[in-house]
């Protein structure tokens, strides 16, 4: 069973898609960190680093449409969270609108500038994540986190969480066809209690088949230990892409 | 050592008190193909969970299952687990790694073996099933007759002595059971196989064992035994089709 | 309220990641002592598990739908530690994949789903199965009560984070999150209790009957739970006192521990009383009047949906 939620793009062949996991993990981290950690954003800063975000957003060759439309999704809340910044920060007013009741609505400098770089901060960080993950497989991706020392437990039960999502999904899926076969609508009731009914056997239906997994590990002589066969190498590619990043985030402070 | 599977009066009871089985013994010998048959509920998967450990580790009682003479106790299991692999009957129990690679290397590494060694093994597993091109891919992109295939693989890839098969051509369609029947008739192994497919059995078992209600009813040649109507009535069997005149 | 990046200052997002941090090996060394080797596959399973059931819809009505957070299930289910294993599990995932949730932000996005949310919803939960009684309406009360403690507990959290980076005024987003959180949480409750109340009907040993769980090594500690309970308690009260009397209190220690972003921001400094919610005079009356209407309701639903069911069971038989 295909399921285009994940990887949909993680098996193209770019440049990006082709760097080293563990490289690719720490240079998109440290510019993540380098846009964060500007105190303000200013709009110079900004538009240098959504230019470095393009360019290497253009070579991977992930769709555009696909970036945004991922991006968008996440952007309204944030930009929800950010709302009331420009009309309830203190500060010199930049414009002043008066309602009836006697009440005054009015957008500060401050407020404004806080806005714009809360929210210019949160979409180069979504933009950057976006590309970061879906450039890369997910079982890499683990194998990287292993590599860079993520706890040995976390990441295993990730490896199990990517194998049955799934299986699971095609369980829910299965009942949920049935139940819609069931024939006229039901109630919102009856509804809502039918959904809690298949969450509840999904829950059983897990349980039991962690239970029959640990057998089968049994069965091939686990004894509490996972190992694995890591198999990254670091090439020029990587280097020369790692030093260019460490350059950007340097010289971006000086401007 | 010609006895390779012994076991005597073993009897089990789920927590929940159902008696599973009921001084439950049988024998089986090297290069046997043994079909195991009953009823649902008889005790069949219960009794494999016996063979290698999973179930029965109980130190007080005395062991009741002997595999090539060691008994099946707690000090034993790695040796036991060497010797015995069963191939489950829902391949995504068996399939649990993100890669095919990772699976069928899984049994290999927990024995200890040398990682360069590895990839050699993996290989010749898979080509064993037929399955060498999918080496890379993941378990959850292939279908259930691959993934069956490939359950095989990661339990041939520990080299077991003997293999016992649960369910092995459940909803198989007919071209994967042909070939997976191809491919057990090509192991060189004892095998036992816990089965529905009773003419499956006459393919591949000299031998079968019936079992129903936790107990052997009876084990003898594959034909005469299938051909015998109330036998296989009293034990919610059938005649299989083959052999009705 | 998965925060992306860059609405926390650096001091609040690291101390994310080192709460969280600790809380979460913490959990993960509790969860392996009581799991041992089935910790792995169990855990994997059931964080796979949430994450389908996350994906569930159930339709509102004007178009909306509501989803499953799921620490509540996880803890009544699988226990405190473990739950927090899966949880931590499901955010990671959902950031990986949906990169619903920044990178720098999931030290605190942790800490408030995975750690608070799950944390709340044990106290809460324990606390109530001390009354005695085996009966399903005492379980759904309990089960809907602790789901919707858990999402307002995540809010609070949610929404001090941004009050001390800075980000926002505390009396501002205080209530704000925490009150839409109350409604958000009515939903949690009721989904949460539909699915506990078909496991109950089914495999009713799987659920917290005070002789521990499955998983519990021993029964529970009354002590222990009366106390977090009291502790939760008080720590709301805290909370609601200090959005009322002091309504920039919370600015005034961001200010005096540096936490807030870049101390030449002249917006944290005074307190403006036209920058309030409109009407409200005071906050901590509101917020209060809202959580105790939320809890009450979500009381009478949870108490209702147990009715259903045994309803219907009778009538079926």
């Amino acid at each position: 069973m295909h399921h285009a939620f994940l990887d949909r793009y993680a098996y193209l062949e770019s440049f990006v898609h082709k760097l080293d996991p563990r490289m690719k993990l720490i240079a998109f981290f440290l510019l993540l960190l380098s846009i964060v950690l500007h105190d303000v954003l200013y709009p110079r800063l900004f538009i240098i680093y959504a230019a470095m975000i393009s360019v290497l957003l253009f070579i991977s060759r992930i769709p555009l449409s696909f970036i945004l439309r991922k991006a968008r999704s996440i952007s309204l809340i944030s930009v929800l969270i950010a709302l009331p910044l420009p009309f309830f920060t203190a500060g010199e007013k930049l414009f002043s609108v008066s309602l009836p009741g006697g009440f005054a609505l009015s957008i500060s400098r401050p407020g404004m500038v806080l806005f714009l770089n809360v929210l210019g901060k949160s979409f180069l960080s979504i933009l950057l994540l976006i590309l970061l993950f879906n450039s890369t497989k997910f079982p890499d991706l683990l194998k990287a986190f292993e590599r860079l020392k993520v706890p040995a437990v976390m990441v295993l039960i990730l490896n199990f969480f990517y194998r049955y999502i799934f299986v699971l999904i095609d369980d829910m899926e299965r009942m949920l066809v049935a139940m819609k076969s069931r024939g006229p609508r039901m109630g919102k009731f009856a509804l809502f209690k039918t959904l809690g009914a298949i969450l509840g056997n999904l829950f059983l239906r897990s349980f039991e088949r962690a239970e029959r997994v640990y057998m089968a590990m049994q069965a091939r002589n686990f004894n509490g230990k996972m190992h694995t066969l890591q198999s990254f190498s670091i090439s020029g590619g990587d280097l020369a892409f790692f030093f260019c990043v460490l350059l950007a985030i340097t010289g971006v402070r000086f401007i | 050592m010609n006895e390779v599977i012994k076991v005597t009066d073993l009897s089990f009871e789920y927590p929940d008190g159902t008696r599973a089985l009921n001084a439950f013994s049988m024998t089986i010998f090297k290069g046997e193909t043994v079909g195991i048959i009953g009823p649902n509920g008889a005790g069949k998967s219960t009794l494999l969970l016996h063979l290698n450990g999973i179930h029965g580790l109980d130190d007080q009682v005395p062991p009741s299952v002997r595999i090539e003479g060691i008994p099946v106790t707690r000090r034993n299991i790695a040796e036991i687990r060497k010797k015995v692999g069963i191939v489950f009957q829902d391949p995504d129990d068996q399939l649990f790694t993100p890669t095919v690679f990772d699976d069928v290397a899984f049994g290999p590494l927990n024995e200890g073996m040398r990682k360069e060694e590895i990839p050699k093994i993996v290989r010749a597993s898979l080509k064993k099933v037929g399955m060498e091109a999918c080496i890379n891919r993941t378990s959850h992109h292939l279908s259930f007759g691959e993934k069956k295939k490939i359950s095989l693989a990661t339990i041939l890839s520990c080299s077991p002595s003997i293999l016992i098969l649960d369910e092995p051509t459940g909803n198989l369609d007919p071209h994967s059971r042909r070939e997976f029947i191809s491919l057990i008739k090509s192991l060189e192994l004892t095998i036992l196989i816990a089965t529905h497919d009773l003419e499956l059995v006459l393919e591949l078992c000299h031998r079968v064992l019936i079992i129903n209600r936790g107990q052997n009813i009876a084990s003898g040649d594959s034909r005469t035994a299938l051909s015998n109507g109330p036998l296989m009535e009293e034990n919610g069997l059938e005649i299989p089709l083959s052999l009705r005149t | 309220m998965h925060l992306p990046d860059g609405y926390l200052s650096t001091k609040v997002w690291i101390a994310g990641w080192l709460l969280s941090g600790t809380g979460i090996s913490a959990s993960l060394k509790q969860s392996k002592k009581l799991l041992e080797e089935r910790t792995v596959p169990l855990m994997g399973l059931l964080s796979a598990f949430i994450f389908a059931a996350q994906m569930v819809n159930f339709p509102v009505g004007a178009g909306t739908s509501g989803h499953l957070l799921g620490a509540a299930l996880a803890v009544i289910l699988l226990g405190l530690a473990p739950a927090i294993v899966v949880m931590t599990t499901v955010l990671a995932v959902q950031c990986f994949i949906f990169q619903d949730g920044g990178l720098t932000a999931m030290g605190a996005n942790l800490f408030n789903m995975a750690v608070i949310g799950p944390i709340t919803a044990w106290a809460v939960y324990r606390g109530l199965r001390l009354i005695p009684g085996n009966g399903l309406t005492g379980v759904m009360i309990a089960t809907g009560l602790a789901s919707w403690c858990s999402v307002v507990a995540a809010s609070a959290a949610c929404a001090t984070e941004l009050a001390l980076s800075g980000t926002i005024k505390f009396s501002l987003v205080f209530p704000a999150m925490t009150i839409v959180h109350m409604v958000i949480g009515i939903a949690e409750g009721v989904i949460t209790c539909l699915i506990l109340g078909f496991i109950w009907s089914v495999r009713k040993d799987l659920i917290i009957q005070d002789r521990g769980r499955i998983f519990s090594p021993g029964p529970a500690d009354r002590r222990k739970v009366v106390v977090l309970f009291c502790i939760l308690i008080l720590i709301v009260i805290l909370l609601s006192f200090f959005s009322s009397l002091l309504p920039d209190g919370l600015e005034k220690v961001a200010e005096i521990l540096g936490f807030a972003r870049g101390g030449s921001e002249p917006s944290f400094q005074a307190p403006l009383a036209d920058y309030t919610w409109p009407g409200l005079e005071s906050v901590f009356l509101s917020t209060a009047l809202a959580g105790a209407a939320g809890a009450m309701i979500m009381v009478i639903v949870s108490a209702g949906i147990a009715r259903l069911i045994v309803h219907r069971k009778r009538i079926r038989h």
